[in-house]
């Protein structure tokens, strides 16, 4: 499979680096989507506990609630803070072949995908970005969706652009 | 064998007639099962069974026409380099599919329709989400020259691709192939732990499901044995795990008879065919092109009779259509030999140097598997104090556990291609060409910064290939030079 296949190697230091580009910020307003979905996320799971325990029907030192509840509250804190100091951590880039997203203060990661790899592009508002004029760019690659690039907190603008200039950077053999 | 003429509509078996008739009634049933339940639920009547009889005699009567029509409009024939299915009575529907298209194809019988003497083919149209063309009945002879017939397209369109001369396509070549002494290993060599654990937790499954109907007298069973077990202690605990243990070996044997029974590998000019199974005869057709990633793994037992299970991973296509992935047990030395200088040439990884993760990964794996889930079980303390032996005999046995983790998580690299090794207990191989790559994620816990250690994810179109905890400057390095190689290597990945 390899006859008459040349690859010269390219020296580390002859290589494009990614770290050293600088990555656009997502949209500020994006920050207040994931407020409220952390919000709407701890209500529902304090609602569930609170079911629950009604369901238990036993009674409950009242120390215990406090300890739970308060226990409850400071995970809140803690992970609505940690999304805000994360935020900043939030960027893509597109080079002149990649494209890239990066996030996580705690966990960075940073996912890839060449132009030539990506299968198709969507764009996704979800009820509260409409409001806020914001959308989410998902780029495909064969394979397995769950690893696909997703860059959202975008304006509808800047994502609409980035649709299509992806979709033009799609070459036609590859779509097949 | 007189050779078919396929560009001739032609129809599916006349036994087929059979398969048909069943699948369509069940899809009936599925429709209109609601109409059922008054009926069932209605008084008891004499006029109620006539009803039903005629009722149930008109659905019948229907569905055999149906069945009739249906057989009797569905037509497949070639066309100007075109596969053509036509089909309905009603709603008449043509697919088109151009030859040039189609991925795979393969055939596949069933129990019933080995007994009936016929086999579905398949066609797969690799990057569309369309549901998978099949065509359930066709006579034997019909169906495997169906598939050589659009085999040999396949075949004749890679060769001009890779050669630009059309080659003779040459006869199959059986590289593999395992006789019932191989089977009696691969069974032996399956993972017993696991398999008893999963019968252990269907037993309790299908323990709750009997109590819902035989309330009373499965707790008054189920409290006599637990008296009785928790009485004579330790004995009954470790007969029982002998029980479970020899159950999932028999499991495990049957299973192993089932699916890979007279499993045969061939091998064509530029793709492999695999036959295997006992009750349902599989067939499969996996040209090279579409294969992403070769896995190989071996384990304590498989390591004394000197096999190996080998997963040859394709890449998916489309969202809802599931591709099988290829799975050979009881592979020796020179079968992976063999398959990698097929798929990946003559071994470029053989003098490189081994690159292994950093000893933090012996540290996080110590501590997420056995002392976290210790320290959750440390409760536990509080009711018998003599559970701190199973504690810190878990936590000792993670300590070895992690030990060997760090040992077998490597890579070795080359220009075009990876090795990765990982793995506890048992010892796994992933190799990949660079070509392939679809993704890239490189990621590093706030934890890890100070250590200099990152994570690399390299993603293809068949799943993804990770590489834990090496160098933060090795796997900067590699994500900027499999980025890099992705972009500017014109071979198409698929």
């Amino acid at each position: 499979m390899t006859i008459d296949f040349t690859n010269s190697v390219i020296l580390p230091e002859n290589l494009p680096v990614l770290e050293a580009a600088e990555f656009n910020p997502v949209d500020p307003k994006y920050l207040k989507i994931l407020y409220i979905n952390h919000l709407i996320f701890g209500l529902i799971i304090g609602m569930s506990a609170l079911v629950l325990l009604f369901m238990l029907d036993e009674k409950i030192p009242g120390f215990t609630w406090l300890v739970s509840a308060g226990l409850f509250v400071g995970i809140m804190v803690c992970s609505l803070i940690i999304t805000r100091l994360s935020f900043s951590k939030r960027g893509y880039l597109i080079r002149e072949k990649d494209i890239a997203y990066q996030r996580g203060l705690i966990r960075y990661k940073l996912t890839s995908i060449p132009f030539n790899r990506i299968q198709h592009v969507e764009l996704i508002q979800s009820v509260i970005a409409k409001r806020m004029d914001l959308a989410t760019i998902k780029v495909y690659t064969a394979g397995s969706s769950s690893d696909d690039l997703e860059i959202p907190g975008l304006t509808l603008g800047a994502a609409r652009q980035i649709r299509e200039f992806l979709t033009g950077k799609i070459s036609p053999d590859e779509q097949a | 064998m007189s050779r078919l003429d396929f560009s001739q509509p032609r129809r599916q078996s006349v036994k087929g007639l059979i398969l048909i008739f069943f699948q369509e009634g069940r899809n009936a049933i599925k429709i209109f099962w609601p109409l059922l339940v008054p009926l069932v639920l209605s008084k008891h009547s004499d006029n109620k069974l006539l009803f039903v009889g005629a009722a149930l005699a008109a659905g019948v009567i229907l569905l055999m026409i149906h069945t009739i029509l249906y057989y009797w409009k569905f037509l497949f024939y070639i066309e100007n380099q075109q596969f053509i299915l036509r089909m309905g009575y009603l709603n008449r529907k043509t697919l088109t599919i151009p030859i040039d298209r189609i991925q795979n194809v393969n055939t596949n019988q069933t129990l019933v329709q080995q007994f009936l003497h016929v086999m579905s083919v398949e066609i797969d149209t690799a990057g569309s989400s369309k549901k998978e063309l099949k065509i359930h009945a066709l006579s034997k002879p019909v169906a495997v020259q169906l598939a050589m017939e659009l085999s040999r397209y396949l075949e004749s369109k890679q060769t001009v691709n890779q050669e630009n001369e059309t080659k003779p396509v040459p006869e199959e070549m059986l590289i593999m192939r395992l006789t019932n002494r191989d089977l009696l290993r691969i069974g032996i060599s399956q993972n017993h732990l696991q398999t008893a654990f999963l019968i252990f937790i269907f037993g309790i499954q299908f323990y709750n499901q009997v109590k819902e109907y035989f309330k009373e007298k499965a707790e008054q069973y189920a409290q006599e044995a637990f008296e009785y077990i928790s009485q004579s202690g330790w004995a009954i605990i470790s007969s029982m795990i002998v029980f479970f243990l020899i159950l999932s070996f028999l499991y495990s044997m049957v299973r192993t008879l089932v699916l890979y029974y007279d499993l045969r590998l061939y091998k064509l000019n530029q793709s492999y065919r695999i036959v295997s199974g006992l009750l349902n005869r599989k067939n499969l057709l996996i040209p090279f092109r579409k294969i992403q990633q070769l896995n190989w793994e071996t384990g304590p037992v498989k390591k004394l009779f000197g096999i190996y299970k080998v997963n040859i991973l394709q890449a998916t296509s489309g969202v809802t259509v599931k591709t099988p992935q290829i799975e050979l047990p009881g592979c020796l030395d020179k079968h992976i030999e063999l398959l990698k200088s097929d798929l990946f040439g003559p071994d470029a990884l053989k003098d490189k140097p081994v690159i292994h993760s950093n000893r933090v990964y012996f540290r996080r794996t110590w501590i997420y598997k056995g002392w976290v889930p210790a320290v959750l079980f440390s409760p536990l303390l509080f009711l018998d104090w003599r559970y701190i032996l199973l504690l810190t005999g878990w936590i000792l046995f993670m300590l070895i556990f992690s030990w060997q983790t760090l040992k077998k998580s490597y890579f070795q690299i080359s220009n075009d291609q990876i090795r990765v090794s990982s793995g506890a207990i048992s010892h796994k191989f992933k190799q990949m060409e660079f070509d392939k790559v679809q993704h890239l994620g490189f990621s590093q816990s706030i934890f890890y910064k100070k250590l200099g250690v990152a994570s690399l994810e390299i993603g293809n179109a068949s799943g993804k290939i990770t590489i834990p905890f090496i160098d933060v400057k090795i796997a900067r390095a590699l994500h900027d030079y499999l980025l890099y190689y992705a972009e500017t290597s014109n071979r198409f990945w698929m």
